[in-house]
């Protein structure tokens, strides 16, 4: 009888295991997972949606060292653009659920070579007449356009959608620092949020925004700051670290820990000052492919003036920049539905 | 910057992998060599001995040799709903039964135990990797005279990953192809608590339920490591047929001698 009794505990919790098991794709059109390997790197792919398109949209996350997976996969992906058509996630090296037994050093041009990796690989799985479209977010906007550049990329992708890409670090540090110094005057008028503002405001006047490493990432973190008090950014959905760890939770349980791991690879890396030496003026003027760019208008990081600054170097004949009127730095959280609506009919049109 | 620069050492890169599972297997071996010589050096010795009974707390009144039966352990692995299983033999080392007489005239009987155990073990994560592993763990455990019992494995072993989904490569001319069996070799030392019931006491069955909470850690991972923390439900079972010596000691305090 006891051992009956064990027997039936032990079914009821392989039963419980096999039910309550998250299966979030169940009603997706296309959910395929796959690999692509370089340099002792496995980055996960993650394709997602209605593939019946023709129509793929890879995501180049930012960072370095955040992720596609859990990043750009909520219910607003999955309702506003996957019934569209596909979205490949996708995590960079020494990001989100990649993994290694590496230990060698992080480099851009390799983050770069592996846009073509993975963009070779998409058109290997689903056919030479898929039209890839690439959208880039912040660190993402600086490794595409050197990707746009290299022989044959512009061939293989149907456009550009650069989010808030800091394609230039030194010119959007400038141009964040003039943006806080103007935000401060303004809210010290108005009285509101006093110390803050005048911390960041003495910052701003007291160095140059090139000064140090130390400096710039002052900068980046009076920036974040200073949304985070911007009452015209739809901060309803903050966008702190429990957000992030509870996004990346709810997508992959336990495989979190790999994001850890990851971004402390990324942290410990030199990228953070490589950015600044790589220049990727060179390759603009290459770009012919059509290019949206799609900012937070209220984006104290990376202001939309770099975007502008961006299509004016391009040589592409078919470019735009749209401003979501209620965001910052990471519009598809503030404002996903104008977002990927932004986004779906722009591709629609292409 | 051209498609030139696409270049993926195959050659070179299977060479790093055999050498990074080589190295792997080495810290698994020298960390074995290590914990088994420790365990040897803590082995009672007169000395030791002399010690204890020196401090006038704790007195030993016998060490002896006896026989203990080899013990099959099999554990169910939950991983947050990614499954797993363990499963391993485990050899007493060593086994010592205190008695306390307290001053109300109770006398308490306990025994700690330490054994090692040799398993090998799987889970699957179907975000990252299927896994298979070969650990070896130095247990102790802590049981009281009703049976229930405290117990802790400190384990070292290595993991082979098989990652969850096709892989590919792309090679200098950007051909793609398909990695068979794609993965890493990770050390992967790991430590878990728990606690559980002895069942030959009072059912007279030679099983031991136990269940506990682990974490198990692969290097190197991300330039790291990679923690994977776990539930863990056992059972210990006696193989009577089987049987080794290992050392027994018995050890009595008295409360009013203090």
């Amino acid at each position: 009888m006891r051992s009956n009794g064990l027997i039936a505990i032990l079914l009821t919790l392989f039963l419980f295991y096999n039910c309550s098991k998250d299966d979030f794709a169940n009603n997706k059109v296309l959910d395929d997972r796959f690999f692509v390997q370089a340099d002792g790197f496995s980055m996960p792919v993650w394709v997602q949606g209605n593939l019946a398109s023709g129509k793929i949209i890879l995501i180049v996350h930012g960072g370095p060292g955040q992720w596609a997976t859990g990043f750009f996969n909520d219910r607003y992906a999955d309702n506003c653009i996957e019934p569209y058509c596909a979205v490949a996630y996708w995590d960079q090296r020494a990001s989100g659920l990649t993994q290694s037994n590496s230990t060698g050093k992080l480099k851009i041009e390799d983050y770069v070579k592996d846009i073509m990796r993975v963009v070779r690989v998409l058109h290997h799985n689903y056919g030479d007449s898929t039209q890839i479209y690439i959208l880039s977010h912040s660190w993402g906007g600086l490794i595409t356009p050197a990707f746009l550049a290299m022989d044959e990329a512009q061939k293989m992708v149907a456009g550009w959608v650069n989010v808030d890409g800091d394609s230039d670090y030194e010119y959007a540090d400038y141009l964040s620092q003039q943006r806080m110094i103007q935000l401060s005057k303004s809210h010290l008028l108005q009285a509101k949020d006093i110390v803050e503002w005048q911390k960041i405001l003495d910052f701003c006047n007291a160095h140059r925004s090139n000064e140090s490493k130390e400096v710039r990432g002052k900068i980046w973190e009076y920036g974040v700051q200073a949304e985070k008090m911007l009452d015209e950014i739809n901060n309803k959905r903050k966008l702190t670290i429990g957000f992030w760890v509870k996004e990346g939770i709810k997508t992959t349980g336990v495989s979190s820990f790999s994001y850890l791991s990851n971004r402390l690879q990324t942290k410990r890396s030199t990228l953070d000052e490589d950015v600044y030496a790589f220049k990727i003026s060179q390759y603009l003027p290459k770009i012919t492919t059509p290019i949206l760019c799609l900012w937070g208008k209220h984006d104290v990081l990376v202001p939309y003036e770099l975007g502008d600054s961006l299509l004016k170097s391009v040589s592409s004949s078919d470019k735009q920049l749209i401003l979501l009127e209620q965001s910052g730095h990471y519009g598809m959280k503030s404002e996903p539905e104008v977002f990927w609506e932004n986004v779906r009919i722009w591709i629609s049109k292409r | 910057m051209g498609i030139g620069v696409l270049a993926i050492k195959l050659d070179s890169k299977k060479t790093t992998l055999k050498n990074r599972m080589n190295i792997s297997m080495r810290l698994t071996l020298l960390s074995i060599i290590y914990l088994l010589s420790w365990n040897i050096n803590a082995q009672p010795t007169e000395k030791r001995l002399r010690s204890l009974e020196q401090k006038g707390r704790w007195t030993t009144d016998s060490v002896y040799k006896k026989n203990s039966y080899l013990q099959l352990e099999a554990s169910w692995i939950e991983t947050l709903l990614n499954p797993g299983g363990s499963f391993g033999i485990g050899m007493p080392l060593q086994e010592t039964i205190f008695f306390k007489n307290t001053k109300d005239g109770v006398r308490k009987t306990w025994e700690k135990t330490s054994s090692v155990v040799f398993a090998t073990g799987f889970y699957n994560d179907p975000n990252l990797h299927s896994a298979l592993n070969i650990h070896f763990f130095y247990k102790q455990k802590k049981e009281s005279e009703r049976g229930w019992f405290t117990y802790a494995f400190y384990g070292i072993g290595t993991t082979r990953t098989y990652l969850s989904g096709n892989t590919y490569s792309v090679s200098y001319q950007g051909v793609v192809t398909k990695v068979k069996h794609a993965g890493y070799w990770y050390f992967s030392p790991s430590l878990s608590v728990g606690s559980g019931y002895n069942l030959r006491s009072k059912y007279h069955l030679p099983i031991d339920l136990q269940i506990g909470i682990g974490i198990q850690s692969l290097m190197p991972y991300a330039n790291s490591l990679l923690l994977r923390p776990r539930i863990e439900l056992g059972v210990c079972y006696d193989l009577s047929f089987i049987s080794l010596p290992y050392n027994r000691k018995i050890k009595t305090k008295n409360e009013d001698e203090k």
